[in-house]
């Protein structure tokens, strides 16, 4: 071998040597992270941890752990490089992750894919007993505050999530009670009482919003952040649906009842209203003339005195006098 | 051979010359790279030297002492991943006290914690687990009564884990997290039983709403009934009411309320176009019609 290399010149072998390993560790030494992902370099197969930070019981939602579950779920901080430029050695490896926003069917089981109908529905059971079928999307992105745990830690991150996901879904259903507020809903909880699905469709974004919250651990169990669960139905059995669509069409049926009721009882009440302003015009009407009336022999009373009214008096009788048929006059024998 | 020649053969030469050393050098046992969440267990001749648990670069001939440079020849290098794994565990047949038939979805996770009881004290630890949490949820979780086994997950949960944790650290292999991802029934017949109930509940809410609007209607109907009464009432006392007022002001004064009444009934004679008969007033009328009267 050296033999053979001093017979080719050793000068031109190492020169090549040289080249060799500047274009290999030099200029294939450079990498690229790209705006929507992240990197953790590894060091003879150690991932760089970041300077001066401990393990990941600081990561967001990790506080919300059982001291237990703390315990098991606890990763290091490594080293993060945002979007860039950056240089590597031979002997370190670059591990790059996007943290895009994903979205998947929440009925997907990532080991089983004929499971859930065919990753299409997800069954639970609720409070009630019954069995019904949920429809929607889990929304996740992979963690930068924890990237240890979805490279190094887990074997399989998204399964992990999947399966906590759900499992946290189906408990929460099954114990899933409609809040009381005020008297109309507790009204309303009273007629429906043991009817879960009621209160399920009716509260479909509260759902949403407490998984959110109880998922929040999965970026310190799993190095996967949930973004959103947007449950976008729950399906009962068909004879069930049936049922809740009669409550609808009752509901409708007793509002429009109620308004032309209360249309009949507003115009009846308007009614009654007029007939009081009616009937005292009417009164007033009658009443004008002999107010007038009186009010003219009074000026004439206080005018001319008594005598004017005796007057006054015989003087319209003259027309009766003009009118008469028949008159029997006395007259003096 | 030229220059030109020599430089090629060293651009070709040097990643194998690289390879070799490199891979010599790991052959000899003077270094090992471990990455993260791995553990090498190093074993010569049936006995074992040494784990190596910390990720990077270790020099084994420090590590586990000369005996390194023969392992990599004569010995193994047990490679274990001690990363969280899983496993779910569907339907597992178990019956409610009330005798139903239910399945339950466990879902467990575990990791390796002694990297030499994984390798050596058990076979199939991960069969051997998934076995105990079988076996455990079949004997914990049944006889629950319906209600509390659709409902208390956590509590089920935490019974699964106690029973397997401890047999299953024996062969380093830590239960983590446990949980209880289903709860179905099993009974087809049930199943179409409880939504038999649940429409029957709901016709019987159909009902209710039913009734209630009837009520409401009704109490809406008979209010206004009531308030449309007292009106009509006070609307018919309007007349007496403002009528005896005003003559009750004009006889105040008795002879204008005569004459006032008297000239009415004197307008109104004259306009109601009867017949008028005068006769003399004061005297009875009849006598005085006689053509003689007795003297």
């Amino acid at each position: 071998m050296i033999a053979l290399l001093t017979q080719l010149g050793s000068k031109g072998v190492l020169f090549g040597a040289a080249i060799y390993l500047f274009v290999r560790y030099g200029v294939f030494g450079f990498f690229i992270v790209d705006q929507s992902q992240r990197a953790v370099k590894t060091r003879l197969g150690k991932a760089i941890r970041r300077p001066g930070s401990g393990v990941s019981r600081g990561t967001p939602g990790s506080a919300a752990m059982r001291p237990d579950e703390q315990a098991r779920y606890t990763y290091p901080i490594v080293d993060v490089y945002q979007p860039g430029f950056y240089f590597k050695w031979p002997w370190e490896k670059v591990h790059k992750v996007s943290v895009a926003t994903v979205t998947i069917n929440m009925a997907v089981d990532p080991e089983d894919p004929r499971a859930n109908r065919g990753g299409q529905v997800l069954e639970a059971v609720t409070k009630d007993q019954l069995n019904i079928g949920l429809v929607g999307q889990l929304r996740f992105r992979i963690a930068e505050s924890n990237l240890y745990a979805y490279l190094f830690g887990v074997k399989r991150p998204v399964v992990h999530t999947m399966g906590y996901f759900v499992s946290i879904l189906r408990q929460h259903i099954a114990n899933f009670q409609a809040p009381i507020h005020d008297g109309s809903d507790a009204q309303d909880n009273a007629g429906a009482s043991g009817v879960s699905i009621n209160d399920l469709r009716k509260h479909l974004r509260s759902i949403n919003e407490t998984m959110d919250q109880d998922c929040a651990t999965s970026a310190a169990r799993y190095g996967i952040e949930l973004d959103a669960s947007l449950i976008t139905s729950i399906d009962p059995p068909a004879e069930v649906e049936s049922a809740l669509a009669a409550i609808n069409t009752a509901h409708n049926h007793v509002s429009s009842e109620v308004s032309l009721a209360q249309a009949s009882a507003d115009q009846k009440l308007v009614q009654s209203k007029r007939a009081v302003e009616i009937e005292t015009l009417n009164a007033h009407a009658e009443v004008e003339p002999l107010v007038q009336l009186a009010n003219q022999l009074t000026e004439l009373k206080r005018a001319g005195g008594a005598p004017s009214i005796e007057a006054y008096t015989r003087n319209v009788r003259l027309s009766l006098y003009a009118r008469a048929k028949e008159a029997i006059v006395e007259v003096q024998p | 051979m030229n220059f030109a020649e020599s430089v090629v053969v060293g651009l070709i030469a040097t990643p194998f010359i690289i390879s070799a050393v490199l891979w010599f050098l790991r052959i000899i046992g003077f270094y090992d790279i471990v990455p993260e969440r791995t553990a090498h267990a190093y074993v010569l001749f049936g006995n074992v030297l040494g784990v190596v648990r910390e990720p990077g670069l270790t020099l084994l001939w420090f590590a586990i002492g000369p005996q390194a440079l023969l392992v990599r020849l004569f010995g193994t290098r047990h490679v274990v991943d001690m990363r969280l794994d899983q496993e779910y565990l569907r339907s597992q047949p178990v019956n409610s006290e009330e005798g139903a038939p239910m399945g339950i979805g466990i879902w467990y996770e575990m990791f390796v914690n002694d990297p030499l009881a994984f390798l050596f004290k058990n076979a199939d630890p991960k069969g051997s687990l998934r076995a105990n949490v079988s076996n455990a949820t079949v004997r914990c979780l049944s006889n629950m009564p319906l209600v509390n086994m659709l409902v208390t997950r956590h509590e089920m949960s935490m019974a699964v884990r106690d029973e397997v944790s401890a047999k299953s650290n024996e062969w380093g292999y830590a239960t983590g997290s446990v949980y209880i991802r289903k709860v179905h029934f099993r009974d087809g017949e049930m199943i179409r039983q409880i939504e038999e109930k649940v429409v029957n509940r709901l016709r019987q809410v159909t009902s209710a709403i039913r009734q209630d609007g009837t009520n409401q209607v009704n109490i809406i109907r008979s209010t206004a009934e009531r308030q449309a009464a007292i009106e009509f009432a006070r609307a018919a006392a309007q007349r007496p009411y403002i009528v005896g007022s005003a003559l009750a002001a004009i006889s105040q004064d008795q002879q204008i309320s005569t004459a006032m009444f008297e000239l009415l009934e004197l307008q109104n004679l004259l306009n109601g176009g009867a017949k008028i008969t005068l006769v003399p007033g004061g005297k009875p009328m009849l006598p005085q019609l006689l053509a003689s009267v007795p003297r």
